[in-house]
């Protein structure tokens, strides 16, 4: 576990007041990120993002077919895992992440499972029966604060990265239905991933608010929303989290307004990178060993 | 479904090797901020991840050794690095029983003495399993710990070797490790021409073994020869980032 003594933790309170960060951002900038995608050769998608080449984390997505929902029997399935890797922090160790994983999956689970993200009823092979089941499994390899907003771009980079093979369905004489994927790897259909959002994190510290706060930061604050926004500038999932005293609603309507602004700025960029991604090369990729 | 080829009627193998080939090696030292020493191996498709912490101050209260510091290791496999999706990341039999090897592999090489009552974490995590995790593991884990600067009697190089049909191939791949063969994984220091770890859960004559044995070994030599060549290469570049700062 990190610590800050009390007079770093008041260096950094004094100069977020006076609108600069000890990194030189001023409150409402973000760090600059970089994402790379296609890395894990065993999944159908995968995304590796890192802000400010400090908090890293790496997505893996696998889709398999499997039983629906019972309560959704027309529509595929979602699963969410995160896990923080020692690598982040020592104490994270055995079972030491547990808290965490669960804070973390739970806020990216919302976040998806939301019905418009991804158009699930297109991941039913045969309703009620079987379903195309997305494994979102993430890994924290390094934490430089934000967690949030870092697996939140790396779940929607993988998903944007993920093939799902070609299947074709078969009614055999007895009723029973029959699957036949197809074998040819450049046979794939994708995720519509458009309007699948992405955070962004804001920290009350003091009497002002910071967008993407550094792990030294998140030590000061007092509380931290994080917002969900998506392509349209909608709100898709709003939570308040740390040990606050509470944020005064009309200060909260500020912060959303900053938090769609940002957000919007945050997609646009994420797309272009994407794009550019996706038209790179696959033999240029260095991914870790860079 | 018909018998895979392991080696062709040219003498090669699945993957296109000759059988004293490794596959090949590429590494990265120092990627994580918060660790004291990291390291990224990738031995063909198999990738690993090793973070090194301390020595530092003893976690678990009662482990704490009056006369040289605790290894601790953790082995861990991403739930995308195989075939199919792994249900648990940790904690398994297998994950525990490769930490325990790991474990003592290193604490009959790091010099404990120097640090009597503190404890040195390895955590290893798998990216891509392909083969050969254990053998990369102890590399990268090797790797991290001169990243973090950490005391060594030697470099701890490993490589597995096995034997399919009659032959005996160096660095077995997931296909050739599933064939039901022997498998070797092998740890030697390399400067001091001594066995730390060596396992073996086959039948076999001893000459196939003395083989296998000779196969894993030589294999282990070319992985120190690529390890150490690009270690200096680094180290090198270290030294002169020094000097134009002086």
């Amino acid at each position: 576990m990190i610590k800050i003594s009390p007079s770093e933790k008041q260096f950094l309170i004094d100069g977020i007041k006076q609108n600069m960060r000890t990194d030189g951002r001023s409150r409402l900038d973000y760090r600059a990120f970089t994402v790379e995608t296609g890395l894990v050769a065993q999944t159908n998608g995968s995304a590796r993002v890192k802000l400010a080449n400090n908090t890293d984390v790496l997505v893996g997505v696998k889709v398999e077919i499997g039983d629906p929902d019972p309560d959704f029997p027309d529509q595929g399935r979602l699963e969410v895992r995160v896990e923080c890797s020692p690598s982040a922090s020592p104490e994270f160790e055995g079972r030491g992440a547990e808290e965490m994983n669960a804070i973390l999956s739970a806020m990216l689970r919302n976040m998806l499972q939301n019905a418009r993200t991804v158009d699930w009823a297109s991941l039913c092979i045969s309703p009620g029966k079987q379903c195309w089941i997305v494994y979102v499994d993430c890994l924290v390899l390094d934490s430089a604060g934000n967690l949030f907003d870092a697996l939140s771009i790396a779940t929607k980079s993988a998903l944007f990265n993920t093939k799902v093979p070609k299947i074709e369905v078969m009614e055999t004489s007895s009723g029973q239905t029959e699957i036949e994927v197809s074998d040819d790897p450049s046979d794939f259909t994708r995720l519509s991933t458009a309007s699948i959002p992405i955070s962004v994190t804001l920290a009350k510290v003091g009497s002002r608010y910071i967008v993407d706060p550094t792990i030294e930061e998140e030590l000061c604050m007092e509380s931290r929303v994080t917002i969900a926004i998506n392509s349209k500038g909608n709100i898709c999932s709003i939570q308040k989290g740390g040990v606050s005293s509470g944020i005064n609603p009309s200060e909260f309507n500020k912060m959303l307004q900053h938090a769609r602004k940002i957000g919007l700025v945050l997609l646009k960029e994420l797309d272009a990178l994407l794009d550019k991604e996706e038209n790179n090369d696959t033999s240029t990729k260095i991914g870790f060993a860079r | 479904m018909s018998k895979i080829e392991f080696i062709s009627p040219e003498g090669l193998r699945v993957d296109g090797r000759r059988p004293q080939e490794v596959r090949k090696i590429n590494y990265r030292l120092n990627l994580f901020s918060r660790a004291d020493g990291s390291a990224y191996y990738e031995q063909g498709n198999t990738r690993v991840l090793a973070a090194v912490y301390g020595p530092r101050q003893v976690t678990r209260r009662g482990a704490s050794k009056h006369d040289r510091a605790i290894i601790n290791c953790e082995y861990s496999m991403a739930t995308f690095s195989t075939g199919e999706r792994r249900k648990s990341a940790k904690r398994d039999r297998r994950s525990t029983e490769i930490s325990v090897v790991i474990r003592q592999t290193f604490e009959s090489v790091i010099l404990t003495h120097l640090y009597p009552r503190t404890q040195i974490d390895i955590f290893m995590q798998v990216l891509q399993a392909d083969g050969g995790t254990r053998c990369a593991c102890i590399n990268a884990a090797s790797l991290a710990l001169i990243d973090a600067g950490i005391p060594m009697r030697d470099f701890v190089v490993s490589c597995a070797a096995g034997m399919i049909d009659g032959v005996a191939l160096t660095d077995l791949n997931y296909i050739e490790d599933s064939a039901g063969g022997p498998d070797l994984p092998l740890a030697i220091l390399p400067k001091q021409n001594k066995i730390c770890l060596l396992q073996m859960d086959s039948k076999l004559t001893i000459e196939q073994y003395e083989e296998v044995m000779q196969m894993a070994v030589e294999g282990c030599k070319q992985i120190h020869a690529v390890l150490d060549a690009k270690l200096k290469d680094v180290t090198d570049q270290l030294v002169n980032k020094r000097k134009t700062l002086l």
